[in-house]
Parts: structure tokens; C-alpha cells; sequence
């Protein structure tokens, strides 16, 4: 294993940005209270801005989800730069053996094009968790219309384009970028992939990379396809995959999404691109200024956070861009650097005591029948620990959480996928658990899965008498199902 | 005479023009259809403006910020001593409550409902839906999931039930008996009104209709202890403590400009503000200690970020003039500029080339379709200069509806099949409109529909030509209307 070269850093000020419009920007984020992982800044090729919020660090892979996309466009790219493959081949030449008896006119039109600016022919997601074999299911799924006419953003699409690259070449996707992108253009070598049902990549959502992984392929996509004077993806296709190739202001709701469709690459204002992963795994990228910000998190359940990021960004950093050098500002760096230096993951605001943890500690409650399937609860704190045990419909579990504070574990469910969509990991993912009071009765709590899939799960108990009313809720794709709802117990 | 509040510049409080002119810019910069922006500040009307066809005589519908004029009736039966908060909501429903009511349903209160903390779990609906002919015994027929009164979980239903409980109590729905004891003494329309459910009470969750001097007057007189034109309409301690923080909210809330708590069908805000919050951008934002509010109407639905994208150009641009209050020198020429922006223009349109090489060549063809999912079996676009007509067929007939481009045509909807004044029950005419349509690309035609009447609510539909076929994919934001245009189709000529 080779390690990934670091990006060149230098002071904001050298490529002309002040250090205090970029402290703005991070406390613009922390003013929404959104839940990043890692913020990276580069300018001119130098990182100027590098900051985890613990246990995240510069080490660690992050599941990019939808970002995963961009990286499958690019490989389609160097295979069609091989001359392995056209825009215009159709789907259904490429797969024959997944052709339907008597198919539709539309399934044998779809080309390749068509697949990679999201304008199918189909109208959903053609594959589920428990389906099978996704390449086949998109193949086959029933048709509603002509392809190539409407975006409709549809990550069976992509994942039938990382199919087709193992198809041309033998290897999965990121094997094939290993020799030909990851290794020449400093990335870790070991950067991975979520797996299907069928054991393809899931390069729609499952490559797991460093988030300067991600800033080094935004950079060789907002330069031309170049990394160190080499051309790793062909010029002519990376430039097309980052420009307007459809409009897709139809369905999506917020302005920067709405300002068209590359191939699988996003087009945003100010002539930006980027690549957009669910939960906040992004690369957004300005050409006209050589600014490439990259940043990592977990908002799922908060809607507007690529909205708030990209509104920060264009308020704070944006307009201070000076094309030259700018003096040396000590103290605002100094100033920046013990900010960047001292984030750590979000955890539940509110009290950090209330006189009700005494009165419930160690009581167990007997729940009334409920849609979660709980049985019964127990709270027992311990200064800034609260730890919960309950039983449901898969057993017995406990939950540790810090009270204004993290506290890692193991989640006490084993049952969710890991390397493998459809297969259980036998094992309790990594997470991270705090909670707090937000009223003298009611104890907010929230943990944090941050595994090889990312989702969160807040509780809230509210205690009153011999009482107890809860509720609970998911934000997470394919896990923690069954904790929504409400229940009510009494004191056993 | 009718109270009206007294008029001056944003200056003369201490907020320059420019700043309410950059206040507006940043609603456009993220294209929110917005239909008014009204500001006060110490009762006095500093700015005031509306998109065509919006004026200041015309009713909008509020959606959810009804629910605060709700909450206003109750606050005022209370201090009339015929209802109190710890009341059970049951005493109000003989008639309904079934022998076997489930021991949390039984339990809850009036204040259990105001703080939106009934013993139901909202998940995709209310416990009421158009098809069902009482809602007040949807209510009680509801299992229940939980005991009331201690987590918030917003859900119209409970404003629904109070609305409700106001005219049990009073013989009266609650607009009527707010117009003696506050809309006429605020100088409020004497002919606001309501919505109504399927069973002919008011829907007081959703359905006020109200111009936004209205609604800024409510709320100034909800800012200022109840007390308008020195009248006290509302008890002090009622609205003090509706518009205070009862609950926390911070579980439900997806952004952080609504973890501020919730008080009794009030939202609490930052800095130590309140609101009152309609679907759609119906607002009115209060900061007491700024002695400030503003009020927005919209149709924003399409848009779920605006109300923060609104809150956020407040603080930003607002905001910072009110920490103190010092008049401004007078700047007529800013002042000018600020109303001149939206005043008399129209409602935003579609952004895209007015043509393209595509237009000649689709225009006055129609495609035809046997099945598809958008159930459209024809389509027809005609064009002509800067205006054209979309016609088509889908299940309930023969459509034809008529837009600008780079501007509105106003027209009615050709469906006539969606609720007028009573949800549930046929309108017979269709919704007035505005439509706009616009290129976005060579070959796409890109239009947007937003009906304007009782009922607020965008349709959206992309057209793209190629090869003699029309592939349509449409979209909807509106609540229990344009249900039929949702899917995609490939017509043929």
C-alpha cells in the first residue's frame, strides 16, 4: 500500500483569501448547528483550510454516498477515452443478455448518455435493499417514457454504469480507478466500495474515501482532467460531464439544484460544479476563481444544510477572493487554526442536569403497547452519563450517552448491512451517543452512526409522575428501521 | 373610523431603505414567488409592497397562521371564564366521545391541544381527510399512541378541534365571533373568513382568509399585550404566555431557525421573537424588543427552504438596524428605490428564452398518447410571440390554459373539480391563475401554473420535443388540488 501524497497547504492570505472570511464560513455552519464532519478549502492547488470535527480526522474514510456518482462518470469517461465505449451506445446492446422478450422500444433506446444525465425511461428507482441483481432490475424495469428527454435524478442509473465498467474491463469501478486515477493523483489506493446484493459496486452511493481524497478528484476535475501535468481523465469528457448537459429545474426545490445536470456532476450558481452526496459529502468546485471547497457530515433530517453551506460560502468567502496575494493577517490565522483545530461532532444542546434524573434514575417503566415495539425502559444517570436500557422486538439493549457529550460505542442492534447492502454485519455499527434536557421533564438524546453508513436517531423521553411518554425517529437510509413512534409507559 | 396604522419611512426607525431593498433582493436571488411584504416598526407601517395581482384590498389565504387566530379565541373565552386551559377537551364532545374512549385520548386538555401536544401520531395525515364527513369525531376515533401533554408533535388536527370548541361554546364559528371582539376594533376586514371542513364548521387550522394588513394587525396587537388602538381585545396574560415558549420543539424541527420552542399555536423564534407560520410563506415574524414585525405572503410551497431563506435575509439585513433605535437622515431616493422593486410588478415568472429554433416546428401540433401515467391522451402547444396556450386531454376532458412568456397570463384553471368553500365538495369554477413558460433549453418548454385564489398552490410541467414526440413531466405543490398532474408521459404526433 502506497500512502496518498498530502495536498500542499499554505496560509489563506497567500492565495488570497482572508483567514477571518473563512472563520465566518465555519461559524456561519456552526450558527445553523449543521452536523459536519470536515470542511477543506483549497485554492490555486494549496489546502488552506483543514478541519475535523473529533473523532473525524484527516485518516479516516467517509462514505460519500451520492458523491460516489461522480467518480463512476469519470471512469465512464476514461473507458470512453480508451474508445471502449460511446455516449451513444444503448444500454440494452451493452446488456443483451438482460434484455426482456418483446421490450419496449424505449428500454432498447436508452444509451449510455441517457443513464449518466439522469433522463431514463423509467419513473423510480428500479432495485430495493432485498432485490437481488440491480443491474438487471433497471434493464427490465417497466418503461414510462422516452429516454433522454427529462432529468430524473435515478440512482439505479448509475449503479447499471458501474455495472458496465466491471462488464468492459473485468474489474469493479474503483479497481479500474486505482492505476488509472487514485494512485497518479495522490488518493489513498485502498479507497472502496459498498456492494450490492449481486456483490457489484454500488457506485451510487458507496465509495468510501478520505475527504482529501475527494478534494484531490475535484481538483483533477476542475482542471481538465490533470493531475501533475498528466491527463488521467480524457479533457473533452471531463468537460462535458461538468457542464450543463439538461435542465433539472422541474423537481428539485432549492435554487442551487436547479441550475442543471452535468453527467452525474451538478452544475450551481456562479458557474460552479459539484458532486452532491446525501448527508452533506460534497465537492464544490468554481472554476473561475480555482476554489474547490470539499466537506463531509451527517445531515440527514436537515433539509436545507446544502442551501446554508453554499449560502455561507458565497456571503463569506466568495466575495473576499483577491486574485492576488493578500498581507499577512498572524492573528486571524492564529485565530482560524485554534478554531479548525478545536471542532468536535455536535452533541445535544440544553441542561446538563435537571432535578427529574434523580426521581427516574433506576425505575424501570413498563411500556403500553406501541409501533416501536418496546416493552420496557430504564434510565439510570451518572453524573455526565445517562445510560438507557430497553427491550424491543430484537431484544435487549443499552445505550450509553453522554450528557453534553459524546460517548463512542457499539449500537446495540446488529442487524444492519456493513460491507454488503442485504447482508448483515453481525456486529453493532460505530457510534456516538449524547443527550440533554430541554425542558426540567424531557430528556432530548441523539446517536450518531458513523460506520461505513451514516444516519442518526433521536429520542425524546418526557417524564411526568409515574410516567413516561417517548418518541422516536430515524434519519437513515436503509437502517434503525422500526424507531419511529410514539409510546407511553408507567413505572413498573 | 377604521384604525389604520400611521405611515413613515424605514428611516424615520432607523432601517435604511437599502437594507429593505437588499432585504428583497435576497428572495429573489433564490427565486421565491413572493405575493407581500409588509414592515412595522413602533406601530408604524414603514414599507408595504405586492406583486400583481396581490394589492392590499385582497384576501390571501393564510394556511397555518389561522392557527394563531385560533388560539386568540380561545385566549379570549378564557377571559370571558368559559373555558379554561386545564379543561378536558372531552367536556366539549358528549355528543361524540364513545363510552370506551381510550384513557389518553380522555385525558388531554385545551392546553395539550394549543401546544400541539395531542396523543395522536401524525404521521401522513391528521386524523381527519377530505373524504371523511366529521372531522371533530375523526378526532376521538383516532387510536391514540401516546399520553397528550408531553412531547410536541405538530398536527392541525388539534386547531381543528379547538376551532371547533369555539363554537360549541359560543353558538358562533370563531371568525364570527372574532369580528366583534377583534377584527372590527384592530380595523381588521370585517369579512375575513374561513375555509370549511367537510361537516360546515371553519377550518381554523388552515383556512383564514385575510388580507396582510390583517394579519399585521393581528399580530401587532398579539406584540403588544393584546392591546390595539387602546383597546385591550386579548387578555395580557394569555397572549403572554401563548407566545412563549410551553414546549420544546427542537425534536421535529429539521432546521435550527424552529428549535426556538412552540407556545400555544404561536412558533417561538430567535432572538426572543415569535411567529405565526402558514404553508406557503404566510408569516408574520415579531421581535418584541425590537418593537418590529414583518409579514410576508407567497406561495413558496415549491420552495421548502424559503421560510429560512426569509429569516435569514431579516437577520442578515434587518436585523442589525434594530439593536438600537436611532432615526436616519431621510433618503427619498432609497426609499423610492426600495418600493419601486416589487411594486406593480407581477408574481414571478419562468426564467428561459423567450424562443427557440423548436418553437415553429411543435407549435399547433398535437401529440397523442393511449396510456401513460400522467393519463394525458393529447397535447397541444400553441405559441405565439410572447404568449401561447397549452391544450390537452387527460381524464376530466379537454384542457386549454393559456401563459406568457417572460410574463403572466392570468386565466382560471380548467378543472373545476377542486374544493371551493368547503373541503370535500366540488368548487364548479376553476381556481384563478397566473402562467408563465419560458425555454430552459432548445428543446424543453418549462411552465408554471400557480393558482391564486382560495387555494394557493404551483404546478409545474417541463415539455420536451424531439423527433415528433412531446415527453411531459410534471410536478405539484399544492395541497389537495393538481392531484391529477403528477408523472411523466411520452405523446406522439
Amino acid at each position: 500500500m502506497s500512502r496518498p501524497t498530502p495536498l500542499p497547504t499554505a496560509v489563506p492570505e497567500s492565495v488570497g483569501i482572508p483567514s477571518d472570511a473563512i472563520e465566518a464560513f465555519l461559524r456561519k455552519i456552526l450558527d445553523k448547528r449543521l452536523y459536519m464532519h470536515s470542511v477543506l478549502l483549497v485554492r490555486h492547488g494549496k489546502l488552506i483550510c483543514e478541519c475535523y470535527w473529533k473523532p473525524f480526522n484527516r485518516d479516516r474514510k467517509h462514505r460519500m454516498y451520492s458523491t460516489s456518482k461522480s467518480f463512476v462518470s469519470a471512469a465512464i469517461g476514461i473507458l470512453i477515452g480508451e474508445e471502449k465505449l460511446s455516449l451513444d451506445a444503448t444500454i440494452a446492446e451493452l446488456f443483451p443478455e438482460w434484455v426482456p422478450e418483446n421490450p419496449s422500444p424505449w428500454t432498447l433506446e436508452a444509451t449510455v448518455r441517457d443513464l449518466l444525465r439522469m433522463s431514463t425511461h423509467i419513473s423510480r428507482i428500479s432495485y430495493c435493499d432485498t432485490c437481488p441483481d440491480w443491474g438487471k432490475s433497471f434493464v427490465q424495469y417497466p418503461v414510462s417514457h422516452k429516454p433522454g428527454q427529462v432529468f430524473r435524478y435515478d440512482t439505479s442509473a448509475t449503479t447499471t454504469l458501474n455495472i458496465l465498467v466491471h462488464k468492459l474491463t473485468g474489474m469493479e469501478f474503483t479497481e479500474f480507478l486505482r492505476e488509472k486515477l487514485f494512485i497518479p493523483a495522490g488518493m489513498n489506493d485502498d479507497i472502496w466500495c459498498v456492494e450490492t446484493p449481486c456483490g457489484h459496486e454500488w457506485g451510487g452511493s458507496g465509495v468510501q474515501a478520505t475527504p482529501q481524497d475527494l478534494a484531490k478528484f475535484a481538483l483533477v476535475c476542475m482542471n481538465g482532467g490533470r493531475w501533475n501535468g498528466q491527463q488521467l481523465i480524457p479533457e473533452d469528457y471531463i468537460r462535458a460531464a461538468t457542464s450543463r448537459q439538461i435542465d433539472n429545474s422541474l423537481l428539485n426545490t432549492a435554487h442551487e439544484e436547479q441550475q442543471g445536470y452535468g453527467y452525474q456532476f451538478w452544475r450551481m450558481t456562479h458557474n460552479a460544479f459539484a458532486t452532491l452526496g446525501m448527508g452533506s459529502q460534497c465537492a464544490i468546485c468554481v472554476p473561475d476563481r480555482d476554489l474547490v471547497l470539499v466537506f463531509t457530515g451527517d445531515t440527514q433530517g436537515q433539509p436545507f444544510a446544502l442551501q446554508n453551506i453554499t449560502d455561507a460560502l458565497w456571503d463569506t468567502v466568495y466575495p473576499a477572493l483577491s486574485d492576488m496575494p493578500l498581507k499577512d493577517n498572524p492573528a486571524a490565522y492564529d485565530s482560524l487554526t485554534t478554531y479548525t483545530s478545536t471542532r468536535e461532532l455536535l452533541c445535544v444542546e440544553g441542561a446538563l442536569s435537571s432535578p427529574m434524573s434523580a426521581l427516574v434514575s433506576g425505575s424501570t417503566y413498563r411500556m403500553t403497547e406501541n409501533d416501536l415495539g418496546w416493552t420496557s425502559l430504564r434510565f439510570d444517570f451518572d453524573g455526565d452519563r445517562a445510560l438507557l436500557r430497553y427491550n424491543n422486538g430484537t431484544g435487549a439493549h443499552e445505550i450509553l450517552f453522554g450528557i453534553g457529550r459524546n460517548i463512542p460505542q457499539a449500537f446495540t442492534e446488529t442487524q444492519y448491512y456493513d460491507r454488503r447492502i442485504g447482508v448483515p454485519a453481525g456486529y453493532g455499527l460505530e457510534c456516538h451517543a449524547s443527550a440533554a434536557w430541554v425542558e426540567d421533564r424531557s430528556l432530548l438524546t441523539r446517536v450518531w452512526i458513523t460506520d461505513t453508513c451514516f444516519g442518526n436517531l433521536k429520542m425524546q423521553f418526557t417524564f411526568d409522575g409515574d410516567t413516561v411518554t417517548m418518541l422516536a425517529d430515524k434519519n437513515a437510509e436503509w437502517f434503525l428501521q422500526g424507531y419511529h413512534g410514539f409510546a407511553s409507559g408507567s413505572r413498573a | 373610523m377604521k384604525f389604520e396604522f400611521p405611515m413613515t419611512t424605514p428611516e424615520a426607525v432607523g432601517i435604511p431603505s437599502a437594507a429593505v431593498e437588499r432585504f428583497l433582493m435576497r428572495l429573489e436571488n433564490k427565486r421565491l414567488p413572493m405575493h407581500s411584504i409588509l414592515m412595522l416598526r413602533r406601530g408604524k407601517l414603514v414599507f408595504e409592497t405586492y406583486r400583481k395581482p396581490f394589492d392590499v384590498n385582497r384576501k390571501h389565504r393564510l394556511y397555518s397562521t389561522s392557527k394563531s387566530f385560533v388560539s386568540v379565541a380561545i385566549g379570549i373565552l378564557i377571559g370571558d371564564g368559559k373555558l379554561a386551559l386545564d379543561d378536558l377537551v372531552t367536556k366539549f364532545f358528549p355528543d361524540l366521545v364513545p363510552e370506551d374512549l381510550h384513557p389518553y385520548t380522555a385525558a388531554a386538555t385545551i392546553r395539550d391541544l394549543l401546544m400541539m401536544a395531542t396523543p395522536h401520531l401524525r404521521n401522513d395525515s391528521c386524523t381527519y381527510t377530505p373524504q371523511k364527513p366529521d372531522w371533530a369525531a375523526s378526532y376521538f376515533q383516532t387510536l391514540p399512541t401516546h399520553l397528550p401533554g408531553k412531547i410536541f408533535s405538530y398536527d392541525t388536527t388539534a386547531t381543528m378541534m379547538l376551532s371547533i370548541i369555539v363554537k360549541r361554546i359560543t353558538g358562533v364559528e370563531f371568525t364570527e365571533f372574532l369580528r366583534d371582539r377583534l377584527f372590527i376594533p384592530a380595523g381588521m376586514s370585517e369579512d375575513i373568513r374561513c375555509i370549511e371542513t367537510p361537516c360546515g364548521h371553519e377550518w381554523g387550522g388552515s383556512g383564514v382568509l385575510a388580507t396582510p394588513r390583517d394579519l399585521m394587525k393581528f399580530a401587532y396587537t398579539c406584540m403588544n399585550g393584546g392591546v390595539i388602538n387602546g383597546q385591550q381585545l386579548i387578555p395580557a396574560d394569555y397572549i403572554k404566555a401563548a407566545t412563549s415558549k410551553q414546549i420544546d420543539n427542537t425534536f421535529t424541527a429539521g432546521d435550527y431557525e424552529h428549535t426556538f420552542g412552540y407556545g400555544y399555536q404561536f412558533w417561538r423564534t430567535r432572538h426572543n421573537g415569535f411567529a405565526c407560520r402558514g404553508m406557503g410563506a404566510q408569516l408574520a415574524i415579531c421581535l418584541p424588543d425590537q418593537d418590529f414585525i414583518l409579514v410576508t405572503t407567497g406561495d413558496t410551497q415549491a420552495i421548502p427552504s424559503a421560510t429560512c431563506v426569509i429569516y435569514e435575509a431579516l437577520w442578515a439585513e434587518i436585523y442589525p438596524y434594530l439593536e438600537k433605535y436611532v432615526s436616519l437622515p431621510e433618503n427619498p431616493d432609497a426609499c423610492a428605490k426600495a418600493c419601486a422593486r416589487w411594486d406593480g410588478q407581477e408574481i414571478i415568472h419562468v426564467e428561459g428564452a423567450v424562443t427557440s429554433p423548436m418553437a415553429e416546428k411543435i407549435s399547433g401540433v398535437t401529440y397523442r398518447s393511449s396510456g401513460n401515467e400522467l393519463n394525458f391522451t393529447s397535447l397541444c402547444v400553441t405559441l405565439n410571440g410572447d404568449t401561447g396556450t397549452l391544450a390537452w386531454t387527460n381524464a376530466t376532458g379537454a384542457h386549454t390554459l393559456p401563459f406568457g412568456i417572460g410574463k403572466q397570463a392570468g386565466s382560471r384553471f380548467p378543472e373545476t373539480h377542486y374544493y371551493g368553500s368547503r373541503i370535500g365538495t366540488p368548487a364548479g369554477y376553476g381556481y384563478d391563475c397566473v402562467t408563465s413558460a419560458a425555454w430552459v433549453t432548445d428543446s424543453t418548454l418549462h411552465l408554471v401554473c400557480y393558482a391564486i385564489d382560495d387555494y394557493i398552490g404551483t404546478l409545474r410541467m417541463e415539455i420536451n420535443f424531439e423527433d415528433n414526440t412531446a415527453t411531459v413531466q410534471s410536478t405539484k405543490f399544492a395541497e389537495w388540488f393538481f392531484d391529477e398532474y403528477y408523472g411523466l408521459a411520452t405523446l406522439e404526433a
